[in-house]
């Protein structure tokens, strides 16, 4: 019963939630939250289906999450600077708030 | 423990914290269940034997990124007010739509399709830094470098501009002295 399939279920159910997340919220914060969710949906999906592969390629999987944890690392800490330098300039965390280049 | 038991708590632990992140009304409440999400997927990791990974998962995301959000949240908290989430109302129907759909569609896609699968095995970390550092080493250091970058780059973007902070200061300073002078002298 344990199959790749059911981790998969899972990882688009995570994936849903994040699209969701990222589309609807107004703070900044949970956007990048809901992003960070999405990402690990898809780090799931690497690890579950490089499964199938069998051993010697396998690793390859794994590799790739560790890949897509780093990046998403990266990506929390340079969005998270840009939201600091945006709520300095607003005083609000609210996206529809960052209207500084609407003229 | 059998694994399906395993499986099926680990999985609900993972997609009820997606739901207490993308739903809390509170943001440090909404990083805590991203939080309890990473833990349910570092569990799935683990149950897929990629023991190096579930490691690494708890290691830099839930103690790098999401104290990383948890320090951005208690930072950009004025007076408990932009602690509250509210959501773009123009874009909750389209988002449960698109979200829904997609996570649908990709569930039933991946029910129906004729996988073939191999009995897990597990992927030594031996194996795993050979190939970081064999097949994937060019990616392996790219992505050290944007790493680097983007810390650097973070750095430049959150520092506070000194000297338009002194002048500010100083104004404050002014206006504070004025204050005082006009105070005493009202007495």
């Amino acid at each position: 019963m344990l199959t790749v399939k059911a981790y998969a279920v899972v990882a688009s159910l995570l994936f849903g939630l994040g699209v969701y997340g990222a589309l609807a919220r107004r703070h900044a914060i949970a956007v990048l939250i809901s992003v960070e969710l999405m990402l690990n949906a898809a780090a799931l999906n690497f690890v579950s289906f490089s499964r199938l592969q069998g051993n010697p390629q396998a690793a390859s999987g794994q590799v790739f999450a560790i890949f897509i944890i780093a990046v998403a690392a990266a990506e929390a800490i340079v969005g998270l600077a840009i939201i600091l330098a945006l709520f300095r300039a607003v005083k609000s965390a609210a996206l529809d708030r960052f209207t500084l280049l609407k003229w | 423990m059998p694994p399906e038991v395993a499986f099926v708590a680990l999985a609900l632990t993972a997609l009820a914290g997606g739901v207490v992140a993308v739903v809390a009304r509170n943001v440090f409440r909404a990083a805590l269940g991203l939080m309890l999400s990473l833990f349910g997927v570092a569990g799935l990791f683990l149950l897929q034997r990629a023991e190096f990974l579930a490691v690494v998962q708890v290691l830099v995301y839930v103690g790098g990124v999401c104290v990383l959000i948890i320090f951005a949240v208690m930072l950009t908290e004025r007076e408990g007010a932009t602690m509250q989430v509210t959501v773009n109302r123009d874009l909750v129907l389209p988002g449960i739509l698109l979200g829904a759909s997609l996570a649908l569609g990709t569930a039933v896609a991946v029910i129906r399709a004729p996988f073939v699968g191999s009995p897990p095995s597990a992927v030594s970390a031996r194996e795993l830094g050979a190939s970081l550092l064999g097949r994937y080493l060019v990616p392996f250091e790219a992505v050290s470098l944007l790493l680097l970058v983007a810390a650097i780059g973070a750095l430049m973007i959150a520092r506070e501009d000194r000297r338009e902070d002194r002048r500010e200061d100083r104004r404050e300073d002014a206006r504070e002295a004025r204050r005082e002078a006009g105070g005493r002298a009202g007495e």
